[in-house]
């Protein structure tokens, strides 16, 4: 009889967490559907990703890195966003990468009068001539007061082969693994069809 | 901390967790999403569309995307996107890159059958400010371009249809006028230089891998164009009709034999053909030849909500599609037309009779 009022709580508590476990384990399976759906795009690293990209020189001299030796290069950062055919505008993001000019320094550089081609596993490619490689690109941000893009004054713009959006590895839709960013010191945008998505193949165009 | 408030603050937690959960799925099961794929050059009618459908279906969900049309249809075929309706501006593109195109583990084609239902024409759009914007016409539009004063803008012939056609334009001037100077004074030089060459069939125009120009101002897209024109850093760009008005910019129309509007002239417009040396596409040949501008929809094979396509089509081609287009500035076919008519889903045929 002594022992009752003890066992009473226990009982209680025993009861309770007959209630509180389904919900706990309602609660558990939503945070693993929740990270699932909302990590899915970038799940996996882009580390773990077999991917290979071949740079071509202007003499035909190729080298092939992997996205582990990608990443081992002198990284380059900056900022920059596109918008679309449409004028509808993305980003602009924190952009990490290594320069495309630094890439082509592997093949032998490139000269003032070379161009490069820069085409995906999707089958698209965008031509880039010297200056453009060299950050000659129109830039442009939105005007509220017009609901425009104005063209803008730029400094340190580049083309980036970004392996990094805002800190994360690129999401399937944004190109992963390796996508081509324009970017610079100002969170500036240009046009769309510049940022190549699924990066696989550098080549130098010799009088491009 | 307290049990009781303890176990308040587990069920505030998973309530954080389970409201949004329990909502998003709740949203996402009362309304049909249908997926517009559409030509960059449509997205104003396209999306008042999408309003007005929903307005009247709020049991739908459209969701509009513009694209060039090439890759309207790529996202289809090549990266496998789940769309619904696809609207391009370039009808020749449909047949060309989705009939025969096998969809992935079936025998049927993406599509095999599409419809005719807007045209535009190509002309100049400029503003009040524009230099001599009191005096240029369809008659001298060439001549006033061609000053040295006078800053012109097109799109890059490489990624926009609006930039090779202005190249067709002035190569159609030049036997209309019968003035061979036209496409040279009004584009200027360029390094590389753009030729051309006569064969029995056509004007071939050929667009080295670099464009880079003189005299004009080249920009990726006609939405830049408008944004220099507003600002004062060009007097005139080559322009959609539809777009340069639903921007409230002044359009100067070109005659119908040169500006890619009307079918009496296909055959002149078949006379000039725009050839890249650059292959953006590995699926595309890079060459185009002159064609009258129509714009045309279909709905993909592998539409995962077939129903709501359709009937998103019907209001499209349908009164009250036209409406809106006309509203936009867009010309409409009455009736539309259809390509493989035998294949068209049975509820669509009504609307390409004579209303």
């Amino acid at each position: 009889m002594a022992s009752e009022p003890k066992n009473e709580p226990k009982n209680i508590r025993t009861s309770r967490l007959r209630k509180v476990v389904p919900i706990l384990i309602l609660g558990l399976i939503c945070i693993v559907a929740a990270v699932l759906v909302y990590a899915h795009p970038w799940s996996g690293s882009a580390a773990d990703i077999e991917w290979n990209l071949t740079l071509v020189g202007s003499n035909s001299e190729n080298v092939t890195l992997s996205l582990k030796d990608i990443k081992a290069l002198e990284p380059k950062t900056g900022q920059g966003g596109f918008f679309t055919t449409t004028g509808v505008i993305h980003g602009p993001y924190n952009v990490k990468g290594v320069s495309i000019a630094d890439l082509c320094e592997l093949v032998g550089g490139m000269g003032p009068s070379d161009g490069v081609m820069v085409s995906a596993r999707d089958g698209y490619s965008a031509f880039f001539e010297h200056d453009e490689v060299e950050g000659n690109i129109p830039t442009s941000e939105y005007d509220p007061a017009t609901g425009n893009l104005k063209e803008v004054p730029h400094e340190n713009l580049g083309l980036i082969v970004m392996y990094e959006q805002d800190g994360k590895p690129l999401s399937d839709d944004d190109g992963k693994p390796l996508r081509l960013a324009v970017a610079g010191d100002d969170r500036l945008l240009t046009e769309g069809f510049r940022w190549v998505r699924w990066v696989d193949r550098i080549e130098v165009i010799p009088n491009g | 901390m307290s049990g009781s408030s303890a176990r308040v603050n587990v069920l505030l937690i998973l309530l954080v967790l389970l409201v949004p959960a329990v909502a998003n799925g709740a949203c996402s099961s009362s309304r049909t999403p249908i997926t517009v794929l559409c030509a960059g050059s449509l997205i104003v009618p396209i999306q008042e569309l999408a309003d007005e459908f929903e307005a009247a279906h709020p049991e739908f969900d459209v969701v509009v995307e513009g694209h060039g049309s090439i890759q309207v249809i790529r996202e289809v075929t090549e990266l496998h996107q789940e769309a619904d309706v696809m609207v391009v501006a370039d009808q020749s593109l449909l047949p060309m890159l989705m009939y025969g195109n096998k969809m992935p583990d079936s025998a049927d084609d993406y599509a095999n059958w599409y419809i005719r239902f807007a045209t535009n024409r190509l002309g100049i759009a400029y503003t009040s400010q524009s230099k001599y914007a009191a005096e240029i016409g369809s008659a001298n539009w060439y001549e006033v371009l061609s000053r040295p004063d006078v800053k012109v803008g097109i799109s890059e012939p490489r990624i926009d249809s609006c930039g090779y056609r202005a190249f067709m334009v002035c190569q159609l001037a030049e036997d209309y006028y019968s003035d061979n100077t036209i496409l040279e004074r009004v584009m200027g030089d360029f390094s590389p230089p753009i030729t051309v060459s006569d064969n029995l069939e056509a004007h071939v125009i050929s667009v080295p891998q670099i464009v880079k120009p003189k005299r004009v101002i080249v920009r990726g897209y006609s939405v830049q164009l408008l944004g220099l024109l507003e600002s004062g850093d060009l007097d005139y760009s080559f322009e959609y009709e539809s777009v340069a008005k639903q921007h409230g910019l002044g359009f100067v129309e070109l005659p119908p034999e040169i500006d890619l509007s009307s079918r009496d002239f296909a055959d002149r417009y078949g006379q000039v053909v725009v050839k890249m040396d650059f292959q953006r596409f590995a699926s595309i040949n890079p060459e185009f030849r002159g064609e009258p501008i129509q714009y045309a929809l279909t709905i993909p094979a592998n539409s995962p909500r077939w129903d709501a396509a359709i009937q998103f089509a019907e209001f499209l081609l349908g009164p009250d599609g036209q409406r809106v287009f006309l509203e936009s500035y867009q010309p409409t076919l009455v009736p539309p037309e259809a390509d493989n008519p035998d294949n068209i889903p049975a509820s669509l045929k009504p609307l390409l009779e004579e209303w």
